[in-house]
């Protein structure tokens, strides 16, 4: 009987065998002191209790698949095709089964998921905007542990003062591959700038790096950083450091509705990489939420697209996160009349 | 056909025999119920977030595949779970991971010492380690434990504790007599005290 006690603490013999063990216990008093001796060998196995999380999406992912294998089995099935025409198409059409298949995937993975196409559509461009930041954050943390914690800075000066500087900073570091993940989903036709590293960028002319910065127009928002707040001048600026900074700290997201307001005017608005709706915010812990409002900042709530005095610069403190567009230059310190 | 059953109220045996009769929704249904449990079961397992996704969609792709082989009213979770069990295990071995079991311990797997074994440890025990740590500390603590243990004993006391498997489930997963699904999660505890009792530090996990 002792070999069913533990089945009884898990619930794991049937009725039967339950009841078998309940009546066990109540005549056996070295029963009762066995089966509190193997609820204490169980007990640890609680603080390891809550089941571990799927990635968001997990579920349309493997209703995806099986779509996919209930389209794509009849065509294998099908006699072998015609032979191939002596003139070439153009690589940029779709062959007609392909056309028909990925129709036919849509459809089979709608009758199986009851939701509206735009909103299937959407949250896969979210799920896979969210996978891009947080394999971006894995490059960011590649860089800053060999650089003492520190992610990669944006200048305060000219050239490298724009918040798409990471790009060039992560290359230079290696730590990115050939074209990585570092815009959303949504932009996935526009390329991504020309390969070039943080010292290539300071041998470019002004117009060059114009054109370099047109060109990452679409690339995930990025941290200007904050002041010294032990600086009243404001004159050093910190970049975020793990281990150091807020894990809660926004460090990238979906680009901003704007690149450089005008001084003084607040544009409200999310994000329109995913119809306004919000964006996606990888935060310094590592971790991404998809949020429909941009006031969710730090410890404190606030503008991921402004600092506290309203202009895309530098946060005035450590909780003040502010993410610019990639050809974004933060405004600096003497322009700013507060 | 009448498709106006609503699904989410239905068994596991009523869904499947109702995507049998063509009832697409139903499958989803079904991947929708078991998205959290079964990717719960294959992360402890495997012990690779990446890994335990893969498998956990070649399990219901199997499970789609193999729809017309169902016996109406045969229990789904038990069959669910062997399929990813077998994933899992085919996962393992590409990946170069899995331990085969050897003759010894098949041989061992018939005896009765472990029930003694185990009560005598938790009789003697003392203080240890795990009794020093709290909270997060403790949880990696377990589960590093856990996830040390060899394959065939990791695997009965996630299917016990973990999932709230009844033990001729187990068996039934497993292929294994009932009498062995319980000397083995009696071996598995004893392994798991005597190591945690050994580890001086976290560090050491």
């Amino acid at each position: 009987m002792n070999e069913n006690l533990i089945g009884y603490l898990l619930k794991a013999l049937d009725d039967d065998g339950q009841l078998a063990v309940e009546r066990h216990l109540h005549t056996d008093p070295d029963a009762m002191r066995n089966l509190e001796l193997l609820r204490r060998a169980l007990a640890p196995l609680n603080a390891d209790a809550t089941p571990p999380e799927p990635s968001p999406g997990l579920r349309f992912r493997t209703l995806a698949l099986l779509a996919e294998h209930a389209c794509r089995k009849p065509v294998a099935m099908e006699p072998a095709p015609p032979p191939p025409r002596t003139i070439p198409m153009p690589r940029r059409w779709w062959r007609r089964a392909d056309a028909l298949v990925a129709a036919a995937v849509i459809l089979v993975t709608l009758s199986l998921v009851p939701s509206g196409i735009v909103k299937a559509t959407h949250y896969r461009d979210r799920l896979y905007c969210k996978e891009n930041l947080r394999q971006l954050g894995t490059s960011l943390v590649r860089y800053a542990d060999s650089h003492e914690g520190y992610l990669p800075k944006v200048d305060a000066a000219p050239p490298c003062n724009f918040a798409g500087v990471y790009l060039p900073i992560l290359h230079g570091a290696g730590v990115v591959a050939e074209q990585p993940p570092v815009q959303c989903a949504v932009h996935k036709k526009k390329p991504v700038p020309q390969r070039r590293t943080l010292d290539e960028i300071r041998q470019l002319t002004p117009d060059e790096i114009e054109r370099y910065l047109q060109e990452g127009h679409d690339l995930y928002a990025y941290t200007l950083g904050y002041h010294d707040p032990l600086d009243p001048q404001r004159r050093t600026l910190n970049g975020l450091r793990t281990g150091f900074d807020s894990e809660l700290i926004p460090i990238a997201a979906d680009t901003p509705p704007f690149v450089q307001p005008a001084m003084g005017v607040r544009l409200p608005g999310n994000s329109r990489s995913h119809d306004g709706v919000g964006q996606n915010v990888l935060r310094l812990g590592g971790s991404v939420d998809f949020n429909t409002n941009r006031h969710v900042g730090g410890t404190d709530k606030d503008d991921i697209y402004l600092n506290d005095n309203g202009h895309v610069a530098a946060g005035l403190h450590p909780q003040d996160s502010v993410l610019g567009a990639s050809a974004a230059r933060p405004v600096p310190v003497q322009q700013i009349s507060d | 056909m009448d498709f106006s059953v609503d699904l989410t109220g239905c068994s596991d045996e009523d869904l499947l025999a109702q995507y049998c009769k063509g009832q697409t929704e139903a499958f989803g249904v079904l991947v929708r119920r078991y998205e959290r449990e079964l990717y719960g079961y294959l992360r402890r397992y495997l012990g690779d977030a990446s890994l335990a996704e893969d498998v956990f969609q070649n399990t219901f792709l199997q499970l789609f595949t193999k729809s017309n082989q169902y016996e109406q009213g045969r229990p789904v979770r038990p069959w669910l779970y062997t399929i990813a069990t077998h994933q899992a295990i085919d996962a393992l071995r590409r990946n170069g991971r899995h331990q085969a079991l050897s003759l010894n311990q098949e041989q061992r797997d018939a005896g009765d010492g472990d029930i003694r074994n185990l009560l005598e440890l938790m009789e003697s025990r003392a203080p240890g380690p795990l009794d020093q740590v709290q909270g997060e500390e403790r949880r990696l603590f377990v589960r590093a434990g856990v996830e040390q243990l060899p394959d065939f004993l990791k695997q009965v006391v996630i299917l016990a504790y973990y999932q709230g498997l009844k033990y001729r489930e187990i068996a039934e997963i497993m292929d294994i007599p009932v009498g062995t699904v319980k000397s083995r999660l009696h071996a598995a505890l004893t392994k798991l005290h005597e190591a945690w009792a050994a580890s001086p530090s976290l560090r050491e996990v």
